[in-house]
Parts: C-alpha cells; sequence; structure tokens
C-alpha cells in the first residue's frame, strides 16, 4: 500500500519529535502528533491517515484503549494501527496483534528504518489479509 | 658328623614352639626345678630344657653348662626330637653321628648324652629333657623312665603356663573392652545431646517418618511452623497432612513424566526422588492446622540402616516467607526501573541515529565517531536491560512458554540464518547436521533465542577461518543439540561457573567481545523451564561442546488462569494417529476441564465414538487407515452422531466446499485448524464448537455507564456482545434472559449479593457462569468460598493497571471466543 501519512501517538516529547525526524526526514513522510489517546482519535477522524503508530502505555487512555475506540468508529475503524512497546514478550507482541493491530514496533527503535519497518508490516498484513 | 633331618611336621612343630611363648623368655625357677631333678635323678653334671629352633637349640634351663643356644646343626637334640622315647648316646666317640660333633671335641666335651624330647598334646616334639656327662656311661631302667616321666611333666607345665597367659590376655581383653564401651557410651550419649540440641533447636522443621510416611519425630520448630504439637502427629499422623492436595497432584504429574513411571499424589510424591537416592529439594506451600499456609524450601532425604535397608525418611523445611517477599520486591524492582530506562533509552538511541544517518547534515570525521561510539553503547545498554528483563522473567517464573509442535530442522535452519550475517563478518564457518523428521514440542521463539545465544558465543570464542557445528539428534525421549566451537576451550572448573549471571572467563571478555554476560544464564533457564538440561564438554586448545537436550514431549503448561472448573467437563475425541501430537492435545484439554479421549485410526475411532460419545470429534484427515473426511461422512449418516461438531485438524488449507454444517443433518464442521497449530487456538475453536449459539456475550455490571460503554466498545473489537446491566437485580434477570459467558463486576460492594444471584441461576440452569470483579476491594474469603464451583478472578483497582484489567478481561473472552485474526478463511 501506499504509505505517505502517518499519525505518530506518545506521551513522551522526546519520543513524538525522534519519531517525528525519522518519519519526515528518513521516510519522506507527511506525520501528525499526538500526545494522548483522546487527541488521536480527533487527529484520526480528521485527517484520515494511512496508518497510526500508538505507543501503548499511555496514562488515562492507553493504546489497546484507543485501539478499541478506533475500531469501534467507523470512520477510523479501517485504518492499520501499530503498536509501539517497550514489552519484548513474545506472547504479549500477539495479545496485540489479536486485538486487531496489524503490526508491532518495539521501543528502542532505530530511527534509520523505522519508516521501513512501518512500511514492510503494512505488506506482510496486506499479504496475509489476501491469502 | 651327620646333622639331623627335619621331622616330617616341622612347619606344624615350628608353629607350635612359637605359639608356646618359651623362645628367649625370660628365666623360670620352675623350668630350673625340672633340670635340677634330671641332673639329680640321673646323676650328671649337666641337665637342660632344650627347645629346638629353625636353625639352633635354644636352653629354656639349664644346669652346669653357660651357653645360652648352639646352632641345630650341631644338637643332639635335633636327632631325639625325631623319636618319642628317649635318646641315649652312651659314647660319643663312639658314635659315627657325633664323634666329629664341636661339642664333643671342644667344651662343654660331651661323651654320654641322653633326651627325652618335649612332646605336645597335639603330637609335636619341642625340645628336650636331656642330660650329659663328659665320660662315657648309660642309664638304669628308672633312671630312663624317670627322665622321660620328667619330660612329660615339663610338656604339662608348658601348656598350662600357656592357659594362664590366655586367661591374661582374655582378661587384660575385657577390661579394655570395657573400658571402651564406657567411653564410647558417654560419646554416643554426647552424640544424642548434640542431636537433640540440634533437632530442637534449629530454625528448620525437622520431621521424621516410617517407610510409609507415618511421622515417627516432630521437632520444634516444625511445631511452631505448623502449628502442631509433636503429641498430636507422631505415630498417627502423615507426612501429607502438612501438603496442599494440589500441589501434591501437579508434583505427581511432574514426577511421572521425569521417572518415566507413575508417581501417585500422596506420600509417594514426596519420597520417590529420596527413594532413589536422590535428595528431593524444592519449593512447597506448606499447610498449618489453621489451614494458612507459607511458602517452604524442603528437602526430603531417605534414612538407610548400615545393611542399606529403607528405614524411613527425614523432610528438612524451612520457612521462606521473607526471601519470597524480597525476591517480589526484588523482581518488581527490576521490571520497572527497566521499562524507565526504556524510555529515555529509546530517545537517546533514536536522537543518535538520526545524528550518526547523516539525516541532519554532515558531520566531522570525528564528530561521527563520537557519536558512532555513543550510538553502539546505547545499543549495548538496550541488550543489557533486555537480557536482565528476560532474565528477570524467567526466574520469577512469569516468562509462559508458548509450547507448539516444531520441527528440529526448521529450528536449526532459522537459528543459523540469523546468525549468518555476523557468522560472516567474524570469518568463521557455520556447519549443521541436523536430520529430519525431528519433532519436539517447545516455545520455538524462546529456544530459537537458545540456539542464537550459543552460535553467537561460538562464534565469538572461534577464530577466524574457524569452523562452528550445530548437531541434532534423538537421545532417548530427549532431543539433544550441540554446538561445537573451534575456539580455546574452557578449563574444567570454570565450566559451571559460566552458567551463572554476569560470569564470563575473564571479566574483560564482557568488554572485548561486546556481550553482556547473561545470554547463557539465560540459555540455562530457558532449557530448565522446558525440562532439560544444559552443559559444557571441553578439551582446553581444541574447542568446545555445548550441549543442551530437551524432552521431545514437553510438559504442559499449568491450567491458565481463569479456565473453568470443569470435572463434568464436555467429552472430546481426539482423532490423530501421531502418538506425540495426540498425548499433548488430550493433556492441553484435560488441563482446561474437558474429558478427552485418544484413538489413533479410523477402526479406534468408530469404536469411541459409539462408546465414548463425545460432545465433540477432532479429526485429523491423514489417519493411516483411511482419510478423516470418511469419518466425517458416516457420521453425518448416523442419526446418532449427526449432531455432533467436528473440528477438523489438517496439515492443509480446508479443501471442502462450504462449511459441512449446510446440509440437513450433516455433522456440523464447525471449524478447520491448520497444523502447527497453538494449543490455546485449538481449544478456543473447541469452546465456541461446543457452544454453537453464535458470538460470546459478556454481561457488564456497573453503575457508571461511561465505564460500561468504554468496556463494551473494547469488548465489540473481539467479536464480542456486551449486554449491560446497571445493578445486580438487572443483572439477575440479564443471567436468565441471555445465559451470558461471562459476567464482569465493576461495582465490588454489590459482589457478594451479585454471587447469590450467580448461585441461583446455576442451581436452577446448571450453568456455571465465571465472574471476573475489579474494584478497590477484594472478596472476602468466605465470598470467594461461596462462589465455588464458578470460577471468579478478582482485579483490586489499585493493584493493577487499565492495561492489566483490560488484559485479564481478553485473556477470559479469548477462551470464549477465538481471536479473529488467526483462524483460517
Amino acid at each position: 500500500m501506499l504509505l505517505e501519512r502517518v499519525l505518530l501517538v506518545d506521551d513522551e516529547p522526546d519520543i513524538r519529535r525522534i519519531g517525528q525526524v525519522s518519519l519526515q526526514a528518513v521516510g519522506r513522510l507527511k506525520v501528525w502528533l499526538a500526545s494522548s489517546g483522546a487527541e488521536a482519535l480527533e487527529l484520526a477522524r480528521a485527517e484520515k491517515p494511512d496508518a497510526i503508530l500508538l505507543d501503548v502505555m499511555m496514562p488515562e487512555m492507553d493504546g489497546p484503549a484507543c485501539l478499541a475506540q478506533l475500531k469501534a468508529s467507523p470512520e477510523t475503524k479501517d485504518i492499520p494501527v501499530l503498536f509501539m512497546t517497550a514489552k519484548v514478550q513474545t506472547q504479549e507482541v500477539e495479545r496485540y496483534l489479536s486485538m486487531g493491530a496489524v503490526g508491532v514496533i518495539r521501543k528502542p527503535f532505530d530511527p534509520m528504518t523505522l519508516a521501513q519497518d512501518i512500511r514492510s508490516l503494512l505488506d506482510a498484513d496486506e499479504q496475509r489479509r489476501a491469502r | 658328623m651327620s646333622a639331623a633331618p627335619l621331622p616330617p611336621d616341622e612347619e606344624g612343630r615350628l608353629r607350635a614352639l612359637r605359639r608356646s611363648g618359651l623362645l628367649d623368655s625370660a628365666p623360670d625357677p620352675s623350668f630350673d626345678d625340672f633340670t635340677r631333678l634330671a641332673a639329680f635323678i640321673c646323676d650328671t653334671p649337666i641337665a637342660l630344657v632344650s627347645l629346638v629352633d629353625a636353625d639352633r637349640q635354644w636352653f629354656k634351663s639349664k644346669v652346669g653348662l653357660d651357653v645360652a643356644e648352639t646352632p641345630r646343626g650341631d644338637a643332639f637334640c635335633a636327632h631325639a626330637i625325631l623319636e618319642r622315647g628317649v635318646t641315649m648316646v652312651p659314647d660319643s666317640h663312639a658314635d659315627p653321628r657325633f664323634a666329629d660333633n664341636p661339642l664333643v671335641q671342644h667344651e662343654p666335651k660331651i661323651r654320654f648324652y641322653a633326651g627325652a624330647p618335649l612332646v605336645t598334646p597335639e603330637g609335636y616334639a619341642l625340645g628336650t629333657l636331656c642330660v650329659i656327662d663328659r665320660k662315657p656311661r648309660t642309664l638304669e631302667k628308672a633312671q630312663l623312665e624317670a627322665l622321660q616321666a620328667l619330660a612329660r611333666q615339663v610338656v604339662t607345665y608348658v601348656e598350662l603356663r600357656m592357659r594362664t597367659g590366655d586367661l591374661d590376655r582374655s582378661t587384660r581383653e575385657l577390661e579394655r573392652t570395657q573400658l571402651a564401651s564406657r567411653t564410647a557410651s558417654r560419646a554416643v550419649q554426647s552424640l544424642l545431646n548434640l542431636q537433640r540440641a540440634i533437632f530442637d533447636g534449629a530454625n528448620h522443621a525437622i520431621v521424621a517418618c516410617a517407610p510409609e510416611g507415618t511421622i515417627l519425630s516432630f521437632n520444634k520448630a516444625a511445631a511452631r511452623m505448623l502449628g502442631y504439637e509433636a503429641s498430636e502427629v507422631v505415630g498417627s499422623a502423615s507426612l501429607t497432612l502438612f501438603h496442599d492436595p494440589k500441589e501434591m497432584v501437579r508434583r505427581a504429574r511432574e514426577l511421572s513424566e521425569e521417572l518415566g513411571q507413575p508417581i501417585e499424589p500422596g506420600f509417594e510424591t514426596f519420597s520417590a526422588k529420596a527413594r532413589r537416592g536422590v535428595p528431593d529439594e524444592r519449593e512447597w506451600s506448606l499447610v498449618r492446622k489453621d489451614g494458612t499456609s507459607f511458602p517452604a524450601l524442603s528437602t526430603v532425604t531417605a534414612l538407610k540402616d548400615q545393611a542399606g535397608q529403607l528405614t524411613g525418611f527425614v523432610e528438612l523445611a524451612q520457612d521462606i516467607t521473607e526471601r519470597k517477599q524480597v525476591e517480589q520486591m526484588k523482581n518488581e524492582f527490576v521490571s520497572i526501573v527497566s521499562h524507565e530506562l526504556r524510555t529515555p533509552l529509546t530517545s537517546i538511541r533514536g536522537a543518535l541515529g538520526l545524528l550518526e544517518g547523516g539525516v541532519l547534515g554532515d558531520l566531522s570525521a570525528e564528530a561521527k565517531e563520537m557519536i558512532a561510539i555513543a550510538r553502539q553503547n546505547s545499543d549495548r545498554l538496550i541488550r543489557l536491560i533486555n537480557d536482565i528483563l528476560d532474565l528477570d522473567k524467567i526466574e520469577a517464573g512469569k516468562m509462559e512458554l508458548v509450547h507448539t509442535r516444531l520441527d528440529a530442522g526448521e529450528l536449526a535452519r532459522a537459528a543459523l540464518e540469523g546468525i549468518r550475517a555476523y557468522a560472516d563478518t567474524a570469518s568463521v564457518e557455520l556447519r549443521a547436521s541436523v536430520p529430519d523428521k525431528l519433532a519436539l514440542f517447545g516455545d520455538r521463539d524462546r529456544l530459537l533465542q537458545v540456539l542464537t545465544n550459543l552460535l553467537s558465543n561460538a562464534i565469538k570464542f572461534s577464530p577466524a577461518q574457524g569452523v562452528v557445528t550445530l548437531r541434532a539428534e534423538a537421545v532417548g525421549a530427549n532431543l539433544r543439540f550441540s554446538i561445537a566451537d573451534s575456539g580455546p576451550g574452557i578449563p574444567e572448573h570454570q565450566r559451571n561457573l559460566l552458567f551463572r549471571k554476569f560470569q564470563q572467563l575473564d571479566a574483560s571478555d564482557t568488554r572485548r567481545k561486546g556481550g553482556t554476560g547473561l545470554g547463557l544464564a539465560i540459555s540455562k533457564a530457558i532449557v530448565e523451564q522446558h525440562r532439560g538440561r544444559i552443559w559444557i564438554e571441553s578439551v582446553p586448545g581444541k574447542g568446545a561442546v555445548f550441549f543442551f537436550e530437551l524432552p521431545r514431549r514437553a510438559l504442559q503448561q499449568q491450567t491458565s488462569p481463569g479456565a473453568l472448573p470443569a470435572p463434568n467437563g464436555p467429552r472430546v475425541l481426539v482423532v490423530e494417529d501421531d502418538i506425540d501430537l495426540q498425548a499433548v492435545v488430550l493433556q492441553t484439554l484435560a488441563s482446561v476441564g474437558f474429558r478427552a479421549e485418544g484413538a489413533g485410526s479410523l477402526a479406534e475411532a468408530r469404536e469411541r465414538l459409539q462408546l465414548f460419545r463425545p460432545d465433540a470429534v477432532l479429526l485429523d484427515l491423514a489417519l493411516p487407515d483411511g482419510s478423516g473426511l470418511d469419518l466425517l461422512e458416516e457420521m453425518r449418516r448416523d442419526p446418532r452422531t449427526a449432531e455432533v461438531p467436528v473440528l477438523v485438524v489438517s496439515g492443509t488449507q480446508r479443501a471442502l466446499a462450504g462449511p459441512g454444517g449446510s446440509e440437513p443433518g450433516a455433522p456440523q464442521l464447525v471449524d478447520w485448524v491448520v497444523k502447527p497449530f497453538q494449543e490455546t487456538q485449538l481449544v478456543t475453536a473447541l469452546r465456541r464448537a461446543l457452544r454453537r449459539e453464535g458470538a460470546a456475550q459478556v454481561l457488564l455490571v456497573d453503575d457508571d455507564e461511561r465505564a460500561r460503554e468504554l468496556l463494551g466498545a473494547h469488548l465489540a473489537t473481539l467479536g464480542v456482545t456486551a449486554l449491560h446491566a446497571p445493578d445486580v437485580a438487572s443483572a439477575a434477570a440479564m443471567l436468565l434472559a441471555r445465559a451470558p459467558d461471562l459476567v464482569l463486576l465493576g461495582m465490588p460492594e454489590a459482589g457478594a449479593e451479585l454471587l447469590t444471584a450467580l448461585g441461583n441461576y446455576q442451581r436452577e440452569t446448571g450453568r456455571a457462569t465465571p465472574l471476573l470483579l475489579y474494584g478497590d476491594r477484594e472478596l472476602s474469603a468466605e465470598d470467594k468460598r461461596r462462589s465455588a464451583p464458578s470460577s471468579i478472578k478478582n482485579l483490586p483497582k489499585g493493584a493493577g493497571t487499565q492495561e492489566e484489567f483490560l488484559r485479564a478481561v481478553r485473556d477470559l473472552v479469548t477462551q470464549l471466543e477465538p481471536a479473529t485474526r488467526r483462524q483460517g478463511p
């Protein structure tokens, strides 16, 4: 799929900034930033990004709760969501996938390959769907 | 002259002579009496008691002569002992045997000799009683008889003397023994006192029991820890009294697997290993008299007598509550710190990566170098945190293994593929020898982690142009992997150290080789969690070989949290010809409350269908005596089995057109699971097959409408229908009207009331509905007891994050409804 517009959701300002620079400068993507789940829902509805990169651990509304809301709304339910997590357990990754995320980006990520990693995960998901 | 020949019994005679204790003994006046008497009777100047030794004659008593001994070759007596009567030489000058004898030629110038042998009761002639004169002469008959009589008296005296000596010795011996035993009994007593002091003063509970388990002794610490008095348990109770029955059942199952023979839950569970000579050390929850329990580290050892006969067992137990609490705190600390560290590291690593990548403009060569150093070290820090987290999870028992059927060849190829780039950089050649079709059960990612770790170590320590070889082979019921390197090898005393945390042979290695020092500790933990073992063989200078061995049939995890206990659970027939796979599936199903039976062929399956009457069938298609599809056809024709849901388990994707259930009267082909599958996936599909009434329904009981809606939206993503109830009265009505699969309660204060409603509902309908409770108050023990047998989970609000709560909901729901993404078409 064509990936041009990404919404990055993280409560840590530094990580938002680094993600932004990485996705813009290396990945040549248009990037929106959200610092909370609520903000993410608003931006997702307004901007319809090609993909959402969603931090798992956030105060108030965490990643899975935000994902549930995105999936519950017809406007946003088709936007592919990728989780970003500092957790490393395979089971956790499996669980995120079973919630409807199309992939998981592990923190710390490599800013030089972040956009490419997102593209690979989206492609892999598309192939799975095609089968 | 001629020396006397040796008597035929010379050897025995010499022994008897030694035994007499006469040779070289101190002068004895009794013997002198005999010689004086002999000289007087025979009227000779010389009389002797002569003992004929191996090469001399020694005079025990002598009259008229001043030598102690003479050579045996010259001795007249050596001749005399050959006879049993008196030997008489009237004139030595006229006797060719003695004419040139030095004792004849020189002093004492013997002309006349008469010797009577000293013959013991056993018949040995020890020597003679003899008389000697310096002129030729002879003895009267009476004198001869007297000489013989005197000789007999000498022997009698010798015998008497010997017995007295024996008696003396016995007496002395007896006295010594008595003394020793007095000393010993004092020692034994003090040892017993010491033991008693240790026994009662110890901080360990010490309980000794008979071979069949009856308690024989019970120390003070045991009384203190367990709340029983010794008098209440000694002689009447068994060791099993202090153990949790559920834990015993679990342990019995593990032991049966480990020892390869059935071990009954009960006393055998504790004694089985000790009985086999292995002290059994492990953690148990011990149960006090009041029903409360505490964690204990206990060792059971067999007691044996000197003949090696089993006389009983002794259990040594230590209360480790405090240690556990500290461990728990440490684990939480490690986990929190590690997570907190990762967030700033993500920023650091990211910023450095962008700079190093030149995205933000070119840097000078030196600046680039500095940035690279910083980036590499932040990578190392990340690896270290990952490893610490891993190890912490494993050690805290929080790492759940996902057991699936694996192929050793595939696993090896994946590991080699992942490490190839590293091997190329190090110019090390990778070789593999892994046979085809070697299956095992285990956690793929974790075993891959072990292989990668060991391979990476092997490459790390191999010289350029070295070779690293990965092998796999079946060894009995186990699968053995080995990774051989061509490095410097590992000295024997360091081999076990290597598996400890932060251990590398040379501390500088950590920095030079870039490792974290945790890889082997993690590998060991993973292998041990698979109930396997890991070890090293090495010839220093010739490389090292790391081995690890896993049971090919790994034991299943315990019943997952939230599983519904169902002693009368649904019956499931598992038709699968792969015995290993069948066993694992049966065990999995049993562990989550199904009653499962296996069939390995179509014929067997037909028989089980009639006799076992399953509620559902798991069907493998490729069977030795035909296709599973034939069985499906047969079932559809038979009205007794036409309604039974069938879950096809196949190595290929679904080949049938449309679900079988669409035809009238057909068995419901409800799902199609593709191998290899995960057990949870199978169980989920099976649960859905058995429910047959559409999507799972979850009843949300909460007076906070917003909370219900949020949760409902979340559940919707899992394909679950949410039913809403703002209070217990409407919840009770909803239970009867909609029969939900799970109840979620957000008002703990209503817990007791809702439990009563659930209990009533269960009595009326026979349906046990699990309840998940969240809120800021734990249920009381009384409430929990009343809730049986429906399962209940309690998530205190303060203790868990929202994410944890949602995870628990998801886990429970996943068991009700298959995850939509992972199923077949």
